[in-house]
């Protein structure tokens, strides 16, 4: 029998097992034994235990931790639609009847008091002038002589021809008439009176057939139907020779003008107006008795031609007259809306539409030269100055106060935006309203020189109508349309500066100091331009940041109709990274910066007011939400 | 938010799992005394008495993560989190499995004794204080933790992510005889118990949809208490805010777990055996059950109509708002006690094992499947045991377990004097790396038990 003893661990020496404590067990299969405790010493070595590097120090550990892993995505939302012309936001946009946006403003401008002045009104009058006619009855002009026809009776006539009447006229006029054709005037009436004195005896029932026969020259433009067409005023009519009743023919004839038949008198009219007029008795008829009765007396008759007060109303002929210096007319224009500010906005703007509508009571003819030159602050730009040349039509004239109202559109043949349909078009002579508003001024100065027109292209003369009494006015209201149909330089900028609360549980600087941040998401566009979006750090006194690079930039893309309802763009807007570093404390704000631009593509890009961009937006943090530990802090 | 990432990891990572359980290395040691534990047909040879304060005492603390898990090392020598940004998420994820349970379980025998009686009879009995606390994590909340939305489209099904504590107080009576053929046994347990208190939070799915332009989180769960010294507090919209502790400790239910269990020893030293354990019911009493639901949805799509013009533009997004629409989720709110709720019972265990001894008993090589069928999880494992009896009095065995936890070495000291005290100390698991300083915390797998008692023999041995 052999004794063993046994503990965990067999100790096999000298061929025996020993043991180190235990119990003892007995068994004479030694080999057995053997195995089955070298069995135990191997599971025993396998238990036990030991110190594994595993690299793990949990003392000395990093907690940073990053929560809900890489390329985190958190919804941010979606935008409200955002249209061109709430980026305009200005009342001075409008839309057309296709929803197509323009900008326009307007204002007023009178040349009255700046332009010639015709009011010449005045009176002038030319005095009375009598012719006496006194003959015997021999005497009487046109008779060879009293001879009795018959027994009976006594036939004879007279006439005297040419009695010519001349009273002078003078008055001077502008001295810009250069030829006058014709003056009319308002009240003017000239007057021609007979009065028969003695009747040589003849009896007082004998009454004497006359005809007075006034030759008026051309000169006098009559409005009297009593006057022919060869200015003839022929009166006929009978007399009594009763002395106690002197015979008095009394007539008024309506003298509206004078014609000075195109002669030039200068500026002064200086005239002899002639009268001619016939006198006499046809046929007188006396009796026997009556014959007998007959004294060799005189027969008197007296012609008195009279004219009223004339005053000048009209005036025709070739008036020449420039405005000596021209005026010039400063406009600011009104506080444009942000998204048209700045040194870095270019408009290339189509169909731009000047409107005028000029009201004048000028009744010549005027050409004026207008130029639009812009002003940025108080400094010029000739380089872009815009001249138009504008014909001015007369105003009809009538015989009040009058006004008439001529449309013009500085613009396009077909510009949509001519204020009316029958607006006269005109071009620029020199410039173009585009480059004009390419950048849009501050004011604009504009200059006007004006003068009447006097002859027309064949330099043939004008004949002038002047209201001699009216003071002449001309008042431009202007209406500027500015349609935003843009073109391939169009470039319009907004932004905005969104503050950063450090203080908040979403702390974004900490987040951009360690970690990238990325907008993402869709952007739909149904605006026909080029939106790009910047997203630049502000310091705490609003400075760009410029020591981290180059700054996030987002391009939607413009609306093509090709893509249907809308044009999608992937956004992916990524700010912030290693390159902020410790930087990023020095972040106060965040400038976004949209820039709209053409698409260059072809044609011009009309912006509707119903074009809208929107986005669904989702904030992207590459490196997770990472939360970093207070050691690695330090 | 720190603290809730905190809390977060604390859930995830320093949770112990595991449950109420024998040593199972002692499975096949004849004169471990509470084999009868596991099998109720297991009998010692010889009487025996637990002495009071000084009483079998077991506790086991086990998780499915390890501090390997957790923890990893960084490329710059230092060690991070599973969640620091330089631990890929391959590489975080590797080790966890699909569900991580975690809980702390603890019993402790006031009194307990076994008596032979007759031949072949042994009768037994304790009474004892059981206690556990369970969690399962499924991983896919560490993949959502971890991962996220992966920069695009995500979804996350997480189903029964759950919380358990139950404890109540355990009286056994057991008595296993042979039935006539010389080794084959079978014995019976009744165990009564007596509840103390239960408390169950389950978020039974949550499902997590997350895209650039919406997140969704669903959620439906509820929780649950038995307890009549915890009392749920409820805010005016009877939304669950709190627990307040009272002065007020009764029996909160009754219910009995049976155990049975048959061996056969061969006398060609081969030995098999089965049990079932704990299986039974439970009844509360009286109305200490609260009961709180959670259904919710929240969609969050950010803010809608954001003005890009405003000076702000994001006014409207403050994160306040969000975590208060996040905070809807666990809005427990006061619900009545659906008829179909089930308390919390000890999960039931199988056991079956086969064992070949040879040199004259001296040593034992057996194998051994347990099975623990809880209510919201199972485990199986399988145990190889190595035992070396060379006397009646020692006995030393080497266990090695495998399946559902990372294989594991065991062992069982037990010492068993024909008089005097019974001491016995073992480990099923026994983690044989550590990692480095400052102090020894097992590499590979957090898994711990220990089990512990002194009894006094009683009488003399039957053989």
């Amino acid at each position: 029998m052999i004794k063993m003893r046994i503990l965990e661990i067999f100790v096999y020496k000298d061929k025996k097992y020993s043991y180190i404590c235990g119990t003892i067990c007995r068994t004479k299969n030694y080999r057995l034994m053997k195995k089955l405790t070298g069995a135990a010493i191997f599971l025993l070595a396998l238990m036990l235990p030991s110190c594994v590097d595993t690299g793990i120090n949990v003392f000395n550990a990093d907690y940073t931790i990053q929560v809900l892993g890489e390329d985190l995505v958190i919804p941010v939302g979606t935008t409200k639609p955002l249209s061109f012309a709430d980026l305009l936001n200005d009342s001075k946009v409008d839309a057309d009847a296709d929803g197509n946006l323009f900008f326009q403003y307007g204002g007023e401008q009178s040349l009255t008091d700046k332009f010639l002045s015709f009011n010449q009104a005045a009176t002038l009058q030319f005095g009375a002038a009598e012719k006496h006619l006194t003959y015997t009855l021999t005497q009487i002009p046109g008779t060879t002589a009293i001879q009795p026809q018959s027994s009976t009776y006594l036939t004879f006539a007279f006439e005297k021809q040419n009695l010519t009447f001349s009273a002078p006229l003078s008055h001077e006029l502008s001295d810009y008439i250069e030829v006058l054709d014709k003056v009319l005037f308002d009240g003017g009436l000239i007057g021609a009176q007979l009065k028969i004195l003695t009747c040589c005896g003849l009896p007082t029932t004998q009454n004497i057939d006359f005809h007075l026969d006034f030759a008026f020259s051309d000169f006098f433009i009559f409005d009297d139907p009593r006057v022919d067409e060869n200015n003839h005023l022929r009166i006929d009519g009978k007399v009594s020779c009763d002395p106690s009743k002197p015979f008095v023919l009394d007539k008024k004839l309506n003298l509206v003008g004078f014609n000075f038949d195109g002669h030039k008198p200068g500026n002064v009219i200086t005239e002899n107006v002639v009268m001619r007029g016939t006198v006499g008795i046809e046929t007188a008829t006396l009796t026997p008795s009556q014959i007998a009765n007959l004294t060799a007396g005189a027969f008197t008759a007296v012609l008195i031609t009279t004219s009223d007060a004339i005053t000048l109303r009209t005036a025709s002929g070739t008036l020449s007259y420039e405005m000596p210096s021209p005026v010039k007319t400063q406009i600011n224009l009104p506080e444009l809306p942000d998204i048209l500010k700045g040194d870095d906005v270019v408009l290339d703007l189509h169909d731009q539409a000047l409107n005028l509508a000029v009201t004048s009571n000028v009744t010549v003819p005027v050409r004026s030269t207008l130029t639009v030159t812009p002003q940025y602050g108080s400094t010029p730009d000739p380089s872009k100055a815009v001249t138009f040349v504008l014909d001015l039509p007369e105003a009809l004239f009538t015989d009040k106060d009058t006004t008439h109202v001529v449309g013009l559109c500085l613009c396009d043949p077909d510009s949509k935006y001519a204020s009316t349909s029958s607006a006269t078009v005109i071009y620029p002579e020199s410039g173009s309203l585009r480059a004009l508003m390419q950048r849009i001024p501050d004011s604009v100065e504009i200059t006007c020189n004006a003068g009447i027109i006097k002859a027309d292209a064949e330099g043939t003369l004008l004949t002038h109508i002047m209201d001699l009494k009216q003071k002449p006015h001309i008042d431009i209201v202007y209406n500027f349309v500015l349609p935003f149909s843009v073109g391939s330089e169009f470039r319009a900028v907004l932004s905005t500066d969104m503050e950063i609360s450090q203080n908040s549980d979403f702390n974004l600087v900490d987040i951009l100091s360690s970690n990238e941040i990325a907008l993402i998401g869709e952007a739909h566009s149904t605006i026909p331009l080029d939106m790009t979006l910047t997203v630049t750090p502000l310091d705490g006194s609003k400075q760009e940041i410029t020591t981290f690079g180059s700054v996030a930039a987002q391009t939607i893309k413009a609306y093509s109709p090709s893509d249907g309802e809308y044009t999608t763009t992937e956004l992916d807007l990524r700010l912030g990274g290693s390159g902020f570093g410790a930087g990023a404390s020095s972040i106060s704000a965040l400038r976004v910066r949209f820039t709209f631009a053409h698409p260059q593509t072809e044609g011009a890009a009309v912006l509707n007011k119903d074009a809208y961009v929107s986005a669904s937006l989702a904030l992207m943090l590459p490196q997770g939400l990472v939360i970093k530990s207070k050691n690695q802090e330090k | 938010m720190k603290k809730i990432i905190a809390t977060l990891l604390i859930v995830a990572a320093g949770a112990v799992c595991g449950f109420s359980q024998s040593l199972r290395t002692g499975y096949f040691v004849d004169n471990y005394k509470f084999g009868h534990t596991m099998n109720a047909s297991f009998a010692s040879d010889q009487g025996y008495i637990t002495i009071p304060a000084l009483n079998t005492l077991s506790f086991s603390s086990f998780s499915s993560l390890s501090i390997t898990n957790v923890y990893f090392p960084l490329a710059n020598g230092k060690t991070g989190t599973f969640l620091h940004p330089d631990v890929s998420a391959e590489r975080a994820l590797a080790g966890i499995k699909p569900v991580t349970n975690a809980a702390v379980d603890f019993s402790f025998d006031l009194m307990s004794g076994g008596f032979n009686v007759g031949k072949t009879g042994f009768l037994t009995f304790d009474i004892g204080v059981r206690a556990s606390l369970q969690t399962a994590v499924p991983k896919s909340l560490f993949e959502l933790i971890k991962v996220g939305s992966g920069g695009g489209a995500a979804s996350y099904n997480i189903r029964n992510l759950s919380f358990d504590e139950s404890s109540y107080l355990q009286l056994a009576l057991g008595y296993s005889m042979e039935l006539g053929v010389k080794g084959l046994r079978l014995g019976v347990k009744v165990k009564p118990i007596v509840g103390v208190q239960s408390i169950t939070a389950r978020i039974s799915e949550l499902n997590v949809e997350t895209s650039p332009i919406l997140w969704r989180i669903q959620d439906s769960g509820y929780l649950a208490s038995t307890s009549s010294f915890l009392q749920f507090k409820y805010d005016d919209n009877g939304v669950f805010s709190g627990i307040r502790p009272q002065m007020n400790i009764n029996v909160t239910g009754a219910g009995a777990l049976f155990d049975v269990g048959l061996s056969y020893k061969a006398p060609f030293g081969l030995s098999v055996s089965a049990s079932v354990a704990d299986v039974g019911f439970f009844k509360t009493i009286g109305s200490f059950t609260q009961y709180a639901e959670a259904n919710g949805e929240v969609i969050y799509k950010g803010v809608e109509g954001i003005d890009l013009m405003s000076q702000n533009p994001f006014e409207n997004a403050s994160s306040q708002e969000i975590l208060d629409r996040l905070k809807e989720l666990v809005n427990f709110k006061k619900t009545d006690v659906p008829a179909g709720l089930k308390p919390v019972l000890p999960a039931m265990k199988v056991y079956a094992g086969i064992k070949q001894s040879f040199v004259k008993d001296i040593m034992s090589f057996g194998v051994l499947y347990s099975g623990i069928y809880g209510q919201f999880s199972k485990t199986h494992e399988v145990t190889l045991a190595y035992n070396i009896h060379p006397s009646r009095v020692f006995d030393f065995t080497l266990s090695y377990s495998f399946l559902n936890i990372r294989s594991s070495l065991g062992f069982l000291l037990n010492v068993t004097p024909a008089k005097g005290l019974n001491v016995f100390f073992g480990m099923d698991y026994l983690p044989l790396k550590y990692t480095k300083i400052p102090f020894p915390v097992p590499a590979e797998q957090a898994i711990v038990n220990a089990s512990m008692g002194l009894s006094i023999c009683l009488g003399k041995p039957r053989s």
